[in-house]
């Protein structure tokens, strides 16, 4: 088990540079999930963790050791793909063995260490059989597997679940959590999905561009993004955002909507230009039963509604945009229908126009 | 199957076109392009002279026509009159009874016997019959670059020995000259040197009896004579007389080193002379005979001379105006045409004109005729079992991976079961 | 699925019969017949010794024969020979393409397959010439090395003639082998070499656990062509050696065509290419064994 520092870690694909200034402290143990959309550097991050990729600038120590120039098998990693790479012709405990085989370790401990695995991912009764013969879960916990069998200081993971079905997707997830606190190994686990990040992770890394956008507790990244892209990556559906400018007791949005706020809170000063943003949990029809600590109401008129059993996605134009709000008793409500939400102001969140940048102080 | 059914349909063609002015149509199957020219202009005179006689003439080339006549012989249509080399070639067809004894059209004195060469006639004679006429010979003879043996004042080497000297000096004047092209990837040309140096040492009629396997089985191939000659050809060899890897040189290569200088000898056929002038070496080279053997119990000056001629079918239906054709096409006139258009020596001489042949084929002709014995080359005459084991077993004392006398215990052990096979 | 399927397969029979006729009649009429002819005529006497019925003689006579032996052996010897180089160092050519090679690999590949589209006997010819032993490039470039040059030449040579044809075989095919093995090994995905190397698997064992089983198909097709084609083998030996010198670079095939075309023993030729067929039948039960396994 062992910590993983990444110093100043930049990725050149020819005179491209595709990853810069990534720096990032994980201690033991901890399960870092790194997120952010297509090409914005997190898989490449995690083969480069795995030895998988060259590192073109900066440092990646796991423990005590540099690993930059080692082996990606001499570096403690054990790593799940997202087509879970299983060796075709072999038999599932050949799969997870097949470290130990080719380290020349002897059979008794390779026949051992397979049936731990086994044991702890309920794969005792499919050693015998190959891949093929698998559905997509079991192969996944085979490969899983393969990984706990080597017993690594770090396991990665890119984008383990994304060819699974969405209840198998769920399953998995519990069962990644449950292996992971059995297992206790530090994790890093790339994914594109938001949902696993926030459920699985202990911090987040969101990616954008080859750059670190946020590091935090989803906690952290939920309530206090650090810019107005992180905002709009996390959470489904995304916060509300909408342009406007700072004025006195409030900010004037797109359309002249001015909203009142106590900027006191938000550290920005007259005539900035700013992003405002409300997410739809703060956003509420009236006598719903919103808590809300800085109530404001405004007439809309519903362009959509989107029961989801639970709860229901309420859509209405507001400051040029189409806005979300949310519903927690479920009813289908008619296009145009007049409703009067309610925001909650006290959740707002301020992001410079031109950076994105937080400016919410809280 | 095939070719049954293509000539059934041929012939009843030939049926169709005759009709009206030909009461007779017969079938001439020749062999080679280069005849194709000298044969439609002596089928059109024959023709004109017969005009109730209609011929049918086809051709094959060389490697096609040695099985094609053997399937058209077995069928139920087969030509009236067809091409065939003499020796053990033609002597299969005498055997499996599908040509026609001709004695009475030489006993009629036909037209082709006038001035007809009697030794060549002969290699036709077989279990006291007479089974095909010669239409062309072809020999073999030793060739010299002339401006090279003049420069360096070399004499034309009269026995073996000489000739191995001749080696050694032509590599002494010149290690990049070649003192004998040789090229033996189609091993009948090794064949050839065999049948010179057999003749040198083995009496005629005891080889003749074994090259038919009418010897008795105790005699059969037993001469010393034979083995000695393979001594000497193995003694060429290793007085480095030839270019280097002789096995895998094509035949032409060795001719072409000749007529460009690389090689001061060659031992070529007749055919050789319009190849070599083809290379703009006309007359920068002479013949001369294959060097004696002291001692041989063989012929000394004898030479190789094959023929190659017609032989008319037993089944043909139309026998009379078969031989006429065959008559016609053997006459001194179409021989001399035939030597004029096709550039073969002819069987038949004795109307031949200056310029009819390049010179040096003509001289051939001459030495052919002062020749005292001439024998066909072996794979002509030899069982054709038998001629194989020499063919092959010739590149491997070539090679160099058989002694003589396990060449001959081959030969012998061949001959044996292919006399007790009958 | 169901009833309707069935149904139709009981009520077309007739017409699937219709459907394979025109193939099953070419078939019959070119594959099998001569088959049947040619183990028919095998059974008769050669026609210029009369022809009569002589039953399995031929096969007695094949069985004494020491040049039918000969090419028997030659033809295993080249099976065994074309496994290793052609199958053996195409996998091998394959095997570094995949893996190493990035810069040129477009050309060294087109290199490595443009003899393919060569015919046999014209590679023959052109080889022919090549390795001639008196002008030929071949002994040129040895010479100009300061090398000797066996004074046989190499196709006249009987201790080197066979291995020289190997040589020119492997020339001519190895590209077809290297481009079916390297379209094999491109349909392995790159996840599970990453996931090898993790793993710590050695080059070679990476080589052996993962890329060989996982181009095993590809492997027998290869031996099979291989197998099938040099048992039947004929033009390249026929142009280069003529199954010599004397016969030590002979085959079936060439003494097939020796037999039939300058022996005049067409019967025995027939049964000979009966003995052919049989082998190549095996092989090709074989090959269709393997591919249902497969499958």
């Amino acid at each position: 088990m062992a910590r993983v520092q990444i110093d100043g870690l930049a990725k050149d694909y020819g005179a491209v540079r595709v990853l810069e200034g990534v720096d990032l402290d994980i201690s033991d143990g901890e399960f870092v999930a790194l997120v952010g959309p297509s090409g914005c550097g997190k898989s490449t991050t995690l083969r480069m963790i795995a030895g998988l990729e060259d590192i073109s600038e900066g440092t990646i120590s796991i423990g005590d050791r540099v690993i930059n120039d080692l082996e990606p098998s001499d570096r403690g990693i054990a790593m799940v793909f997202q087509s879970y790479a299983l060796y075709p012709h072999m038999s599932v405990a050949k799969n997870m063995g097949y470290a130990l085989i080719v380290a020349g370790r002897p059979k008794d401990e390779v026949r051992d260490r397979v049936a731990e695995a086994a044991r702890i991912l309920d794969l005792e009764a499919y050693l015998d059989r190959r891949p093929a013969d698998l559905s997509g879960g079991q192969r996944q916990r085979v490969a899983m597997g393969r990984a706990i069998v080597r017993r690594p200081q770090v396991f990665l993971f890119d984008e383990p679940l994304s060819n699974l079905d969405a209840k198998l997707r769920t399953q998995m997830r519990t069962e990644i959590k449950r292996i992971h606190n059995e297992v206790g190994a530090t994790t890093v686990y790339v994914t594109h999905d938001q949902v696993e990040a926030m459920t699985l992770a202990d911090r987040i890394v969101i990616m954008k561009d080859g750059q670190l956008e946020q590091v935090g507790t989803p906690e952290d990244v939920f309530d206090r993004p650090a810019t107005s892209f992180v905002a709009a990556f996390i959470g489904a559906p995304p916060m509300n955002l909408a342009p406007g400018r700072v004025v006195e007791g409030g900010v004037t949005l797109e359309g002249g909507q001015c909203v009142p706020l106590d900027l006191s809170r938000h550290g920005v000063g007259e005539g900035a230009e700013i992003l405002f943003g409300l997410r739809p949990d703060d956003i509420v029809p009236m006598g719903h039963g919103m808590e809300a600590a800085d109530a404001w109401d405004v007439d809309v008129a519903i362009s959509l509604s989107e029961p989801l059993g639970s709860e229901t996605l309420v859509f209405f134009p507001f400051a040029g945009g189409d806005w979300i709000g949310r519903m927690l008793k479920p009813r289908a409500l008619q296009r145009g229908e007049a409703v009067r939400m309610r925001f909650d102001l006290s959740r707002a969140h301020l992001f410079d126009a031109q950076s994105g940048r937080r400016l919410t102080q809280s | 199957m095939k070719t049954r059914t293509s000539l059934t349909l041929a012939a009843s063609l030939a049926l169709l076109a005759g009709g009206a002015t030909a009461e007779t149509t017969i079938v001439f199957q020749d062999m080679g392009a280069e005849r194709e020219g000298f044969n439609e202009e002596a089928i059109r005179l024959f023709e004109e002279a017969n005009p109730d006689i209609e011929v049918e003439y086809r051709w094959q080339a060389n490697e096609p026509y040695k099985t094609g006549i053997k399937v058209m012989m077995e069928s139920n249509s087969p030509p009236d009159l067809y091409f065939v080399w003499a020796g053990s070639f033609s002597n299969d067809f005498v055997d499996s009874g599908v040509a026609s004894d001709i004695s009475d059209s030489e006993a009629a004195g036909d037209l082709w016997t006038q001035g007809a060469a009697t030794g060549v006639v002969d290699q036709f004679r077989y279990q006291g019959g007479l089974y095909g006429v010669p239409g062309q010979v072809y020999t073999k003879y030793m060739w010299k670059n002339d401006a090279f043996f003049a420069e360096h004042d070399l004499a034309v080497p009269e026995t073996l020995d000489e000739l191995i000297g001749l080696c050694s000096r032509v590599r002494e004047i010149d290690p990049l000259m070649t003192p004998i092209a040789f090229g033996a990837s189609e091993s009948w040309t090794i064949n050839h040197y065999l049948t010179i140096l057999f003749q040198r040492h083995v009496p005629l009629e005891t080889a003749l009896a074994d090259y038919q396997l009418s010897a008795p089985a105790d005699a059969l191939w037993t001469d010393p004579g034979y083995e000695a000659a393979l001594e000497d050809y193995v003694s060429l060899i290793d007085a480095g007389c030839f270019n280097d890897g002789i096995n895998s040189v094509d035949p032409n290569v060795s001719r072409t080193m000749f007529a460009t200088d690389l090689a001061a000898m060659t031992f070529c056929g007749s055919w050789c002379p319009p190849i070599f002038n083809e290379q703009g070496f006309e007359g920068r080279y002479s013949a001369f005979d294959f060097p004696a053997v002291e001692g041989g119990r063989g012929n000394q000056d004898g030479t190789l001379v094959g023929t190659q001629g017609f032989q008319v079918a037993a089944a043909s239906e139309n026998r009379e105006a078969a031989i006429k054709l065959m008559s016609w096409l053997l006459s001194p006139e179409m021989q001399a045409l035939q030597a004029r258009t096709a550039g073969q020596l002819p069987a038949n001489a004795s109307a031949l004109q200056d310029g009819d042949l390049p010179a040096e084929s003509v001289a051939l002709l001459d030495k052919v005729a002062e020749a005292p014995v001439s024998v066909p080359p072996l794979n002509t005459i030899v069982e054709t079992s038998v001629s194989d084991v020499i063919l092959k077993s010739g590149q491997d004392l070539t090679a160099g991976t058989i002694t003589p006398a396990e060449f001959m215990e081959r030969v012998r052990a061949q001959a044996l079961d292919a006399k007790s096979r009958g | 699925m169901g009833m309707a399927t069935i149904k139709r397969r009981q009520n077309g029979t007739a017409f699937d019969l219709v459907m394979v006729a025109p193939a099953l009649l070419l078939f019959g009429l070119f594959i099998v017949w001569p088959a049947i002819e040619a183990l028919h005529t095998s059974l008769y006497d050669e026609p210029n010794r009369g022809g009569g019925f002589i039953g399995l003689a031929n096969y007695r006579d094949m069985i004494a024969d020491p040049v039918f032996w000969i090419a028997m052996k030659n033809n295993v010897l080249f099976i065994l020979c074309n496994l290793v180089f052609q199958v053996g160092i195409g996998t091998i050519f394959a095997a570094l393409i995949d893996q190493g090679i990035r810069r040129g690999s477009t050309v060294i590949r087109t290199i490595i397959f443009a003899p393919l589209v060569i015919a046999p006997v014209a590679i023959g010819v052109i080889w022919s010439m090549l390795l001639e032993p008196n002008f030929g490039l071949v002994r040129q470039g040895i010479n100009a090395a300061g090398l000797p040059y066996p004074s046989q030449g190499l196709l006249g040579n009987p201790d080197l003639a066979f291995p020289s044809i190997v040589a020119v075989g492997a020339w001519n095919y190895i590209g077809f082998m290297m481009t079916i093995m390297l379209a094999a090994m491109q349909g392995i995905p790159r996840d599970l070499y990453e996931a090898a190397r993790i793993d710590g698997s050695s080059a070679f064992q990476t080589f052996w656990h993962i890329t060989l089983p996982g181009v095993r198909g590809a492997l027998i097709l290869c031996s099979l062509i291989v197998i099938v084609g040099s048992f039947k083998t004929f033009e390249l030996v026929y142009v280069l050696t003529r199954g010599g010198p004397g016969n030590s670079t002979q085959v079936l095939g060439t003494y097939i065509v020796e037999a039939a075309f300058q022996l005049f023993r067409p019967n025995y030729a027939a049964g000979m290419s009966v003995v052919v067929l049989i082998v190549a039948i095996l092989f090709g039960s074989l090959q269709v064994m393997t591919s249902r396994r497969a499958a």
